[in-house]
């Protein structure tokens, strides 16, 4: 991925024009340009950290792996502070209504915690609730809490904080609220027994409820949620300094086992080379979403490591499947076959893997799809020729600035040789919202789908890629209800070759992330590190 | 002299409500909206919708700018519409960071332009002319080119002489000084040589205009060496209009900043603003570019008022 920071041209106006000499009105003009330069300088060219999907990378199998050589030979020091360095700083830390992947990147698990957990392939592990039952009709979920749990400001956590955290998520119609769509009832049974009641079978409730849908807030806190934050994790909030870093700091309190250092530094590089230098000279321990193009500074270098993850995002070169030209199957198709996923693999640093439909190899309904359009660039022409277009077709291609241009260079060139004229309009990521994923005002888009288990979007007909197929939409409604998760596996998997066989949409790669490591850093996560960074494991030797 | 200071407040006001205008109308033209931004890839429209009503986006231009300007009236400049942070709060915090920043580099661009200027034109036939072409040629450099050139050269863990800090500032703000200044010097560097190469030709320019006065002609006439009339009868003459652009330079600095901020990650104003207008903070940019152009729009008028009060032609040409 390369979103490295582009100058813009817009400062060079202002220096040309305080050069003349000064007067009152030339004071006056000079303050009013410099007013527009600002505004149209931060408007355009220089990319900008938004949370969602943006580009920063993520992770590989097994979970954990040592940042260093061999197992801690040293002592673990138990009083480490921990300096990380991450690309997307969450916009605010309201973590009930303000969307993005940055904030659960760091208060997920570390400082707010849910009713269960789980890690970078599913797999759902015990949290606040250190035992549940599932009725036999699958509609009513039991949590057992362990007695003694506490928030970070001494109260109790009850069942009846649970209650109130998942109801008024509901009620408020909070980020991820829509993963509780089933849900009827939210019941507490004295303080340690929360019942959940379905409305339908949801195979995907557990998986729900370790994300953001199931964290556990306080009902009698009254603290600033958007910039402070009162959890039960082994991690207090400690503070954020805007445009820079989040300090966490350890729970003494904790309920459960304390993790083996005192604080947790996340600072924010934007630029990538700016990380990169951070981590060079020392200043780092680790460093996430490394560009894997500049991996080759590291080379050699003692005391770091080059750790490669499996991630959930999905770089998708969407097509409006709603409007003419791409609502005809056979110009979709020709774009598929058009593109070399292998070049384009390469051309970012070998960090991604060929995903040839909707879902990854980490998620239920995985299957290797990426033979049904190979790279043939004949089939290509022809199919165009068939669609009508055999004199050429011109397209235009919508991404945020904060990707680069290494992709859309490549892509442009790839589709030229099958008679695609693409035209790249690079906009800020506020400016695709609005234009490509409110209004659907577009033709071909980029984007990373960062999140993992969200193949609901292929059934959506609203969704910005305006694919409207009914059977994929009824196998997803009964993959939802499923009875078990192979079931919901297989009829996902059914769905998802439908999709990628109606070409209703591109996949470039699945981004791997690229993490550096100090040797004196173990256990540190390197899978999904943009999407969930549980530190509670990791230790620091000296 | 008082109409003069009234007037020029007047003038001091007016512009600062036509920017205000003007801030709030381009800001406006952008596309895109902060509840878009809060709300993310997965929100429904319905979920949009009572963002934006929480935060009160629905209410029409007009009652959105009188709020804002009935709030800058009594220095209040806003909340962040996704934090709720008062907007007064953190440029103070941030100026910390970019003040110094500036005022650093303004010194760089001073020790640069003034001896330099001078001699460039003192020496115009001996050397002179190549100092005022190198000068053009470093005002032409881009400044993260500049930047990442420098920290190349001499940052740490990276540079061929690694001798100072190229990321971020220290996270205890001033409580090291030296550290904290450590931080600042290669960015302030960045900024500072070529706003010092700017400021150099009309340096330059302004001594050249000097030399040829007919009252350094005839000092030097009366036995003074040309030198010596230059600095005690030339300069102090031309020194004014070197102040104001001085003056005017800073808000070449600021802009500066905004870029070089990015480079060196420092948390300062420029960051910040760059990161707001990505989320569409609109609130937020709005008061944070209006104090910027007051700052402009404030240094412009102090400089009038001094160049009035020092210097007599202008005294009697307005009076």
């Amino acid at each position: 991925m390369s979103d490295e920071n582009t100058p813009t041209p817009a400062e060079e106006p202002a220096l040309t024009e305080k050069k003349k000499p000064t007067g009152s009105r030339r004071g006056l003009i000079a303050g009013i340009v410099v007013a527009a330069v600002v505004v149209v300088g931060a408007g355009i060219g220089i990319p900008v950290a938004i949370n969602a999907n943006s580009g920063s990378g993520s992770s590989t199998g097994g979970g954990d792996s040592d940042g260093g050589d061999a197992a801690p030979a040293a002592a673990v020091n138990a009083d480490a502070t921990l300096r990380v360095g991450l690309r997307l700083e969450p916009t605010s830390l309201d973590i009930r209504t303000v969307s993005g992947a940055a904030l659960d990147q760091i208060l997920i698990d570390n400082v707010y915690e849910g009713l269960v957990s789980r890690d970078a392939t599913g797999d759902i592990s015990p949290s606040l609730a250190t035992d549940w039952t599932v009725s036999d009709d699958g509609l009513t979920y039991t949590f057992t809490l362990a007695p003694d749990e506490t928030f970070s400001n001494g109260d109790a956590l009850t069942a009846d904080d649970v209650v109130w955290s998942i109801q008024g998520l509901i009620d408020a119609k909070g980020v991820n609220s829509g993963d509780l769509g089933k849900v009827t009832d939210v019941a507490a049974d004295g303080d340690t027994t929360v019942t959940i009641t379905l409305s339908d079978r949801d195979p995907e409730l557990l998986y729900s409820l370790a994300g953001r849908a199931g964290l556990v807030l306080d009902q009698d806190a009254t603290n600033e949620i958007a910039t402070t934050a009162i959890g039960s994790g082994p991690f207090l909030l400690d503070s954020w300094k805007q445009g820079d870093s989040i300090t966490l700091t350890r729970n003494d309190d904790y309920w459960g086992e304390e993790p083996q250092l005192k604080s947790v530094v996340f600072s924010y590089y934007t630029d990538a080379t700016a990380g990169n230098n951070a981590i060079l000279a020392g200043d780092l321990d680790v460093l996430t979403g490394v560009d894997a193009n500049t991996v080759s500074q590291f080379d050699g270098v003692d005391g770091l490591s080059v750790v490669d993850g499996s991630a959930s995002d999905k770089f998708v070169l969407a097509f409006n499947n709603a409007k003419a030209p791409l609502n005809d199957e056979k110009v979709r198709q020709a774009i598929r076959s058009a593109i070399d996923h292998e070049a384009i693999i390469t051309a970012v640093g070998g960090a991604g893997k060929v995903l040839g439909g909707p879902i990854t190899s980490n998620d239920p309904g995985y299957e290797d799809l990426s033979g049904l359009y190979p790279h043939d660039v004949d089939k290509a022409k022809s199919l165009l020729a068939d669609a009508g277009y055999a004199d050429g077709l011109d397209l235009t291609l919508t991404i945020p600035s904060f990707y680069g241009t290494t992709v859309t260079d490549l892509l442009t060139s790839q589709l030229a040789e099958a008679g695609i004229t693409l035209t790249v309009n690079s906009v800020e990521f506020s400016t695709w919202l609005s234009d490509v994923y409110t209004n659907k005002d577009y033709e071909l888009s980029i984007v990373d789908h960062a999140e993992a288990r969200d193949f609901k979007n292929w059934a959506n007909p609203d969704y910005y890629f305006g694919y409207d197929n009914a059977t994929v939409q009824d196998l997803y409604a009964q993959a939802s209800s499923a009875a078990s998760t192979d079931e919901e596996a297989d009829l996902l998997q059914q769905a998802a070759k439908i999709v990628s066989e109606d070409a209703a949409a591109d996949w470039l790669y699945n981004s791997t992330g690229t993490t550096i490591v100090a040797d004196t850093v173990h256990d540190f996560p390197t899978d999904s590190t943009s999407s969930r960074l549980d530190v509670t494991g990791v230790t620091v030797t000296d | 002299m008082l109409r003069f200071l009234i007037g020029r407040l007047g003038l001091l006001v007016a512009g600062l409500l036509l920017a205000s205008v003007l801030v709030f109308l381009v800001l406006r033209v952008l596309p895109g909206d902060v509840a878009q931004v809060i709300g993310g890839t997965n929100a429904t429209p319905a979920q949009i919708a009572a963002i934006r009503e929480s935060l009160g986006l629905d209410a029409g231009p007009v009652s959105q700018y009188l709020s804002w300007l009935a709030g800058l009236v009594r220095f209040d400049l806003g909340d962040s519409l996704i934090t709720g942070t008062p907007v007064g709060e953190e440029l103070g915090q941030k100026f910390q960071v970019t003040l110094p920043l500036t005022l650093l580099a303004l010194v760089v661009g001073l020790v640069i332009a003034l001896p330099l200027g001078v001699l460039s034109a003192v020496r115009a036939e001996r050397g002179g002319g190549a100092i005022n072409v190198a000068a053009q040629a470093l005002a032409a450099v881009p400044a993260l080119w500049a930047g990442l050139l420098l920290i190349l050269l001499l940052g740490r863990g990276v540079g061929l002489v690694p001798l100072l800090p190229t990321q971020g500032f220290p996270r205890d703000g001033w409580a090291d000084p030296s550290a904290a200044l450590a931080a600042l010097v290669l960015p302030a560097l960045t900024i500072g040589v070529i706003e010092g190469a700017v400021l150099l030709r009309f340096v330059r320019s302004a001594t050249l205009e000097a030399l040829a006065q007919d009252y350094v002609r005839t000092a030097a006439a009366k036995g003074l060496t040309r030198t010596r009339a230059l600095l005690t009868h030339g300069l102090p003459n031309v020194g004014l209009s070197i102040i104001s652009v001085t003056a005017l330079t800073v808000a070449g600095l600021i802009t500066g900043a905004v870029l070089v901020e990015s480079l060196f990650n420092l948390p300062g104003v420029g960051r910040m603003l760059v990161s707001d207008v990505g989320n569409r903070d609109l609130v937020k940019v709005q008061s944070e570019i209006l104090f910027l152009t007051a700052i402009v729009l404030v240094i412009g008028a102090v400089v009038d008022v001094v160049h009035r009060v020092l210097d007599p032609r202008l005294r009697e040409a307005g009076a």
